[in-house]
Parts: C-alpha cells; structure tokens; sequence
C-alpha cells in the first residue's frame, strides 16, 4: 500500500527575494535517472503575483481526466487534510490564503503567493502579527461570498476533534494551551475564534502570535485555512459533503470508490493565480492497487488514456516498464521529499567515532539493491532532501568507489575500543525484514554485533518517541512539512524540544552548540539567508556529531496516459493537478 | 419446523455473541493503538494522540466499549466527547474512526459488490461445474472425461490472484476482449453491471468449479449405479429423464451443501478476489481496516461473515427439504 505519511514535499524557500537554493523539479524526462537540481524560490510579500494564473502553453478545454489511486482520500475535511495525495488534489475544490506555484519547468522559480489572499501575508512586527487581505470576488460554489470571518471559523474549528488528524503547528503557534488544559477546543458561542485571531472587516483577518513565527505565510498555505461556511458546516460528514471555492465542485462521491469533480461555475479565474479549469470534469477511481494502476495507465485504453497513477510502480513492474520504450515517454521520475535515516540513540552510543564508524561501515549498494534498486531509492549521505531548499550535497563518510562503503576506515576508527553490541529497532514489515539483514551484514563487516527488534508496525513511532527507549539504532524517515529546515533539522536535530514522549528526534541528539544555532536561524527574518546556512549546518552535525547514518533518498517512479497534458511531478509528489489538460 | 427455526435463531444468536467478544478481546489484547494509527507515521503529539483517543471512546474500557457497541446495535447511541458528538442511529456498527462515516453506510456500500462478485460466481461454478461432472460421468472414461478431470484439476490448483491477473493481461489491458472489471449498480444499468462482473465470475468461477466437476461426477457415477436408476432404465423411462428427473436430484443434494456453505464463507468478504480485480468489497475494505487497525469496520465485517455462514447453513437445511423429500426438517427420524 501507498505511504500516506504526514509531510509533504515543498520546493525552496526565501524571503522577499528570488535565491539560489537547491529543489527538485520532476519533469517526466522520459525515465532518466537526474539528481535534483538547483532551484529558486520567492516569497510575494508583495502581492505582485498576476491573476488569472497565465495560461499553460498548448491547453485545451473539455475532456474528463481520471486520477486512479488506491484507495479513498484518508481526508478530505480541510483542516484534516494532511497527505500529500490530498493536499495536491484538493487545490481542485479548496483555496487557501496562500499557496505555492510552481510552472514545472526548470530554472523557473517556486513562489508562495497570496491565494484567498491578495499576497503571502503581511508583518511590521517581525512575524508576531500577520494580516492577510482577501481578494475581491471571492465565492463559494453556491455564490455566496467568501469572508474573512469564514476562514477564522476554519481554523479555530481545526482546534477541536476534527482538526486532530491534520496539521497542528498554527494551533500550537496561537494557543499555548493548545492540547492541554483550558486550551482553546474549538468555536463555541461565547469563544468563536481562536486566541490570536480577530477579523476587522469581512475582508481582513489577523494572526496574532505571542512570539515571533516567521513561517506563518507557509503555515496559511494548509487548507487549514480553506473556507468552510459555518452555516454549511456538517461536521464529520463535511469529509463527503465539503463546499467548495475552488475551480471544481463534487458531483459525485461514493466513499471509497469514486469521487466525481465537475466545473464550479462560481469560480472567478480573475480572483486566482494558480488553478486553471480546462478538464470537465475529474474522476477519482479509489480501487486499483499500484500493480493495477501500473497495468491500466501502461494499456492506456478508453478513458484511461487522460489518466494518471496517483501511486509510484511497483518495484517489481518497473523493469517491465522500462523494456517499453513506448511506455517509458510516458513515465515521471525523481527524488521525493523523503530521506530515510539510521538514526544512532546518542545517549546509548556516546563515542561519536562509533557512531562514525557506523557511517563508513554502510554498503549503501546492498541496501539500495534490497528495496528494489536505483529506480526506487538514491543513496543518501545528507540529513535534508534535495528537495529542501537548504540542500547542502557533502558526503563526510565517503564509500569506497564501488559503493559497499570503507569498512577499513570504520575498523580504523574502532582500534582500541570495545565495539558494543546494538540493537536496531524497525518497524515489522516484510520489506524492513529484508533490510534489516541487509543491515546487520552490512556492519558486521567492521565488527559490529547488531540485533534488530521489529516493533509492531503501528505503534512504531510511538515507541521509539519515548525517551529513553532500549534502542541503540532505530530507522525512520522524514520529509519536511513546509519548505524550511526548521521542519526539518529544527525538529530533527533540535535537543531542546525532546520530551518525554512523542520525539522525532529518535536520535535524541542534544548538543548545546547545536542547539543554539539551530535558535539564530529560526529567528532569522531573511529566511532565504538562513536557508544557505542550514545547508552548512547539515554538514557540520554530521561530521562532527554523526547523529544518525543517512540511508536513502526517496524516488518518485509513475505514469501518465498519453492524453494528458501540461502536467508535472510537483513538491507533493503528484501530478500537477491545477495546470492539467485533457490533450483531445 | 418453528423449533428447528428456533434452535438455529439461538445458535446463530450464540455464536454471533461469541464471535462479537472475541473480535473485541483479541483487539484490546493485542498491542493495538488505533489513535496512534490515525495520527500518521510521524511521532503524534500528545494532544493530538488525547484527543485521537477521546473521540474514539477509546479511553474507556473494554467492556464499557463492547456494552457501549452493543446497545448501539440495538438503540443507537452518540459517538464522541462532549466537543463532537455523532448520533449513531441503531442498528449502529459504530463509525470509521478515521473519518467518522458510520460503518453501516460503508457495509451498505461494500456488500453489494461482495454479493455481486461471489452469486454470479456461484452461477458460475455451479452450473458450470456441475454439468461438466454430469457429462464426465456419463461419459466416464472417454477423452472428454479424462480432459475434463485434467482441466479441473489444472484450475483447481491455480490461484485467485495468478489466474485472475492473467485474464485481466490477456483479455482487458492486451486484447481489450472483455471491460475492465467495475462495479456499476444492477439497478442503474444492468448489462453494465454484468460486464464490470465478468472477469472475476470466470476466475473465481473456473477456479470453484474444478471441484464442483469432481464431486458431481463422483455422485452422478454412484447414483447411476444405484438399483432404482436401474429399474428406472429397465422399465424403458428414457435416459434424458433418467439422468436429470433420477440421477441428478439425488446427486445434488450434497452439491448443494457445498455451495451454500462456500457461497455463505465468500459473501463474508472474498479479499484476494476483490483485491486483484480491483473491486471495493467487504473483503478489500475488511483488509484496509486490519492493516489500520479500525475496528467498527473489522468487527461488522466479522459479523456479516458469520452471519452469512450461519445464513447459509440454515438455507442448506431448507433445500434439503425441497430437494430431497425424503428430507424432513425437525424429524426426530433424522
């Protein structure tokens, strides 16, 4: 089954300005196997983005485009939304007061730009206020309009139990108390709002913070922040009955199965800068596994033929696809936002040459050959995806050319000590049994006695979130939830937020220098600036600390029929969807 | 009659109480934490794991939730902390704690599919398996027969998702000779729905009716030898009449068990047959409900699969009486 795991894929990042950062463009090159490659990224505090959104070279109008996925949407509630898959193909129905653009094409810049909004927000006082304005003629799929007052009920709503499965960090930001007690719990009559929020006029809406949060304009881009007409608001059966403000409208949804989208004739392409409506109408069909999905778009028959996979291919169908060259004009591949780490307990394994050692011991060959090749996985020697914007590539425990590792350099750094016996922690599954013999062969070489403990699939994270687990190496993997390293090394590596449960620093890593310039850069307002020093951080954690023994980068590998048009791999791992055309 | 009717409502009543406790007892025994599963992959934080946990009632204990889960069956109930309360009207299954649809709708929604796939699979193979037996017997030791006991043998031993892979290959993605399987609703169009149907009635029809054929013909070839078929024969009654109104009748008796019991085990959900062939029925959904450990879902599916079987069986004891009347329900004879 597909990965729905809680983060998402963005491009680079900056603030005010277009910088060279690194992100990773998926351009459907015909199956080559391209690392990512530099990119822009601008903020439009400014509001000089244009609307309509320009229109795509070659688009036709008409035609039904099928998305085949594998099973329902987890969410399509607003302020559950929080897989990939969904935050993409919700832009179809859902607007938000920012959101990213991104044109597919290389060397063109990813933006964050004002979406319900007129830009990405506005702050005089160094990010603990952010006013947004909306744009004029804004309305709902009914005709109604569009008010500031509407989107403040959506995101004081996401504080209660219908927000608990989507993204929590604007909650947290707002409220304090937020999940504790006398924290805010949702709109009641006498507490509409949540702490923080105030809507001056139907047209504006205010955030105010306690502290500085520099990430808000990225925090808004959630459809946490997607209208939600109180009136219209049925609870936990808005998952199937939302209301839309976006270019399409449900026609027809039969949960699990199929979700039919038709045009919102509501929707004013003057008020938008992102989203086209060129398709007629978009069918969801929830029931075909990757293997089926694999075999339909490679057939590409009736009206599959304008339909994409939602899934990658199966590791074990990728060599099929690529003995057809016909097919393969047809595949979409690139690295996903996902790195996937050894992460080494720091507070078990104190010696910082053993955790290097560990470093130099990996035959990242064998490990990339048992999940099922190049097609599906790069090797990894970063903490931050290419993706990321603060992408800094540096290998500080470089392999032997033939990529099985330096077992001599980690014996090496091992001379004279007593190598411990460690146990490795994964979670139970059929494809990290295979790497964990992968694995413990792979260290073994230089010495090390390593036992795996498989923990049950489900209460994975959970266990290993608790500090002071009986783990000495513990897999996970990581992709950041908005495009600054603040999700990423700020959570990862920042040893002033463990806690005693519910850590995603498995290494549990806590180093005071570390720690302190992990605060300058997420107190810096130039974000585009702290960006380029994140990349030098990555880099000085793993060589001076090795924390963790990174594993893999994640590959994208997918289809789409030969009707479709103007789409691309996006920074959620998924077919372009605002941009798409039905060919003929 | 009645009395018969009444033991068997008390023993299905019995074992579906049983089945209902042990569903419940081996999920809150295992190291199940559905709250975190709805969370995601990523560390949940603790509000979010709290209040996961609370609107899932999964803070009480488990007799509270099995007591709570069976008086919703029977009265209905609310579902959720004070924040959100969902009414659950009875007979409620509960609701999907992922996105709070109540588990009746979803069964609503996924039996149709389940029931479509394993009936006119059952037409399928029995027909089909049956008539292939009957002729084999007839013909017993002809080429047809040794031909028919090898083909039923090869499917026989072929699997769901390897046979039925092959057919959706060769005849829908290559040839595109038959539609590609679908559930289209037999009320809104008929003919559609029996096309989206087709490729998993041959497969799973091909693969039941190998021992349908086998068992058929071991009791057409006993029957036939049987003294009344011979007298039928000897007082000049034709051998149409003789196999169908004679031989068949007695030989199908135990066929029919058969097939009440595989089609009552099927309809409590044909996982691997609605995976392969991409279909959302009981089984699929059951499979996806496991795996996230949500479980109103399970526990429905459980139930409709034992109440299936217990369904079957008593509508296997009802033909009985039909088909055999030397059959009576109840007797004390039996």
């Amino acid at each position: 089954m597909r990965k729905t795991v809680k983060a998402l894929a963005f491009g680079a990042l900056a603030v005010g300005v277009a910088l060279s950062a690194a992100c990773t463009k998926n351009t459907g090159d015909s199956g080559t196997n391209k690392q990512a490659e530099a990119q822009k990224f601008i903020v439009d505090y400014k509001g000089e983005t244009v609307t309509p959104a320009p229109e795509i070279e070659g688009a036709k109008s008409g035609g039904t485009m099928t998305v085949v996925q594998e099973a329902d949407f987890e969410h399509l509630d607003p302020s559950q939304i929080y897989v990939s898959n969904a935050l993409n193909y919700s832009q179809l129905f859902y607007r938000t007061l920012t959101t990213y653009i991104e044109t597919g094409k290389e060397g063109d810049p990813t933006k964050l730009v004002g979406d319900l909004a007129t830009n990405a927000g506005e702050t005089t006082d160094g990010g603990k206020t952010w006013k947004y304005t909306l744009r004029d003629g804004l309305k709902y799929e009914d005709g109604s309009p569009i008010l500031s007052k509407d989107i403040a009920y959506t995101v004081s709503r996401a504080f209660g139990p219908l927000g608990a499965q989507g993204p929590q960090f604007i909650q947290a930001a707002l409220d304090a108390n937020y999940g504790k007690d006398g924290g805010y719990t949702g709109p009641t009559a006498d507490k509409p709002y949540a702490p923080g929020i105030s809507t001056p006029d139907d047209k504006t809406i205010i955030f105010s913070f306690a502290t500085p949060h520099l990430e808000v304009p990225y925090l808004v881009a959630f459809p946490t922040t997607a209208p939600i007409p109180a009136a219209k608001d049925t609870k936990e059966k808005y998952e199937r009955e939302f209301v839309s403000s976006g270019p399409y409208k449900r026609k027809e949804y039969v949960a699990g199965t199929k979700l039919v989208l038709e045009k919102n004739p509501n929707w004013d392409p003057k008020t938008d800068p992102l989203r086209h409506q060129y398709v007629d109408q978009w069918v969801f069909d929830m029931t075909a596994d990757p293997k089926a999905q694999t075999d339909r778009l490679t057939a590409a028959t009736g009206p599959d033929a304008a339909a994409v996979m939602m899934d990658n291919v199966p590791p074990n169908s990728i060599p099929t696809v690529k003995g057809n060259a016909e097919l393969m004009k047809r595949v979409f591949t690139g690295p996903n936002q996902y790195v996937y780490y050894l992460n080494i307990n720091t507070t078990r394994v104190t010696d910082v040459d053993v955790r290097r050692a560990l470093n130099y011991a990996l035959d990242r060959d064998a490990y990339i050959k048992a999940l099922g090749g190049p097609d599906v996985a790069d090797p990894a020697t970063t903490i931050q995806s290419p993706v990321l914007p603060s992408y800094k590539k540096f290998d500080v425990y470089p392999s032997l050319p033939d990529g099985h590792g330096d077992v001599e350099k980690a014996k090496k750094l091992l001379e004279g000590k007593t190598v411990p016996k460690l146990t490795f922690c994964t979670s139970n599954t059929t494809a990290n049994q295979n790497v964990a013999a992968v694995l413990v062969e792979s260290f073994k070489r230089a010495g090390f006695e390593i036992t795996p403990k498989f923990i049950e699939r489900s209460a994975y994270y959970t266990t290993i979130g608790v500090k002071g687990v009986d783990c000495d190496l513990m897999s996970s993997a990581w992709g950041q939830d908005y495009p600054d390293s603040n999700s990423v090394l700020g959570v990862l590596m920042d040893g002033t937020k463990i806690v005693a449960e519910g850590n995603n620093n498995y290494s549990y890593f806590n180093e005071s220098t570390i720690n302190d310039k992990l605060k300058t850069l997420r107190e810096m307002q130039d974000r585009g600036a702290a960006a380029a020093l994140y990349g030098d951080l990555d880099e000085q954690i793993m060589k001076d600390f090795a924390p963790v023994v990174p594993l893999r980068y994640g590959r994208n590998f997918t289809i789409a029929g030969p009707n479709v048009g103007g789409t691309f791999l996006n920074q959620y791992s998924q077919f372009n969807a605002t941009s798409s055309y039905v060919k003929s | 009659m009645l009395r018969f009717f009444v033991k068997r409502a008390l023993l299905a009543v019995l074992t579906l109480f049983a089945i209902s406790v042990t569903v419940f007892v081996l999920f809150f025994m295992g190291p199940a934490d559905p709250a975190a599963s709805m969370c995601g992959s990523k560390a949940c934080t603790m509000a979010q794991h709290e209040q996961i946990v609370k609107s899932l009632e999964l803070d009480k204990s488990p007799v509270t939730q099995y007591a709570s889960y069976m008086r919703g069956v029977f009265v209905g109930r609310e579902i959720g902390s004070d924040s959100l309360k969902i009414k659950c009207e009875a007979p409620c299954l509960g609701v999907n704690f992922r996105t709070y649809e109540p588990v009746k709708d979803i069964i609503g929604r996924t039996l149709p599919i389940t029931f479509s796939i394993v009936l006119g699979a059952a037409v399928v193979y029995v027909l089909f398996g049956t008539a292939l037996g009957m002729i084999s017997a007839i013909w017993r030791g002809s080429i047809f027969d040794r031909l028919a006991a090898g083909t039923a043998l090869t499917f026989a031993s072929t699997q769901i998702f390897f046979l039925g892979s092959l057919i959706l290959l060769i005849f829908v993605y290559k040839t595109g000779w038959l539609p590609r399987p679908q559930y289209i609703s037999p009320s809104t169009d008929f003919f559609g729905w029996i096309g989206g149907m087709l490729t998993p009635w041959i497969a799973l029809g091909l693969i039941n009716s190998a021992s349908y054929s086998r068992f058929s013909r071991a009791q057409m070839i006993e029957t036939l030898g049987e003294d009344y078929i011979r007298t039928a024969r000897a007082k000049g009654l034709g051998m149409r009449a003789v196999y169908f109104r004679h031989a068949l009748r007695a030989a199908i008796t135990p066929i029919v068990t058969i097939a009440g019991i595989d089609i009552g085990g099927q309809l409590g959900g044909v996982a691997i047959t609605e995976t392969t062939f991409s279909l959302p029925g009981m089984g699929k959904t059951a499979l996806g409900a496991v795996v996230s450990q949500n479980l109103p879902i399970v526990m429905a599916v459980v139930l409709f699969g034992a109440v299936f079987i217990v369904l079957s069986n008593v509508i296997v004891d009802m033909l009985y009486a039909v088909i055999d009347p030397r059959v009576k329900l109840g007797s004390s004879g039996r």
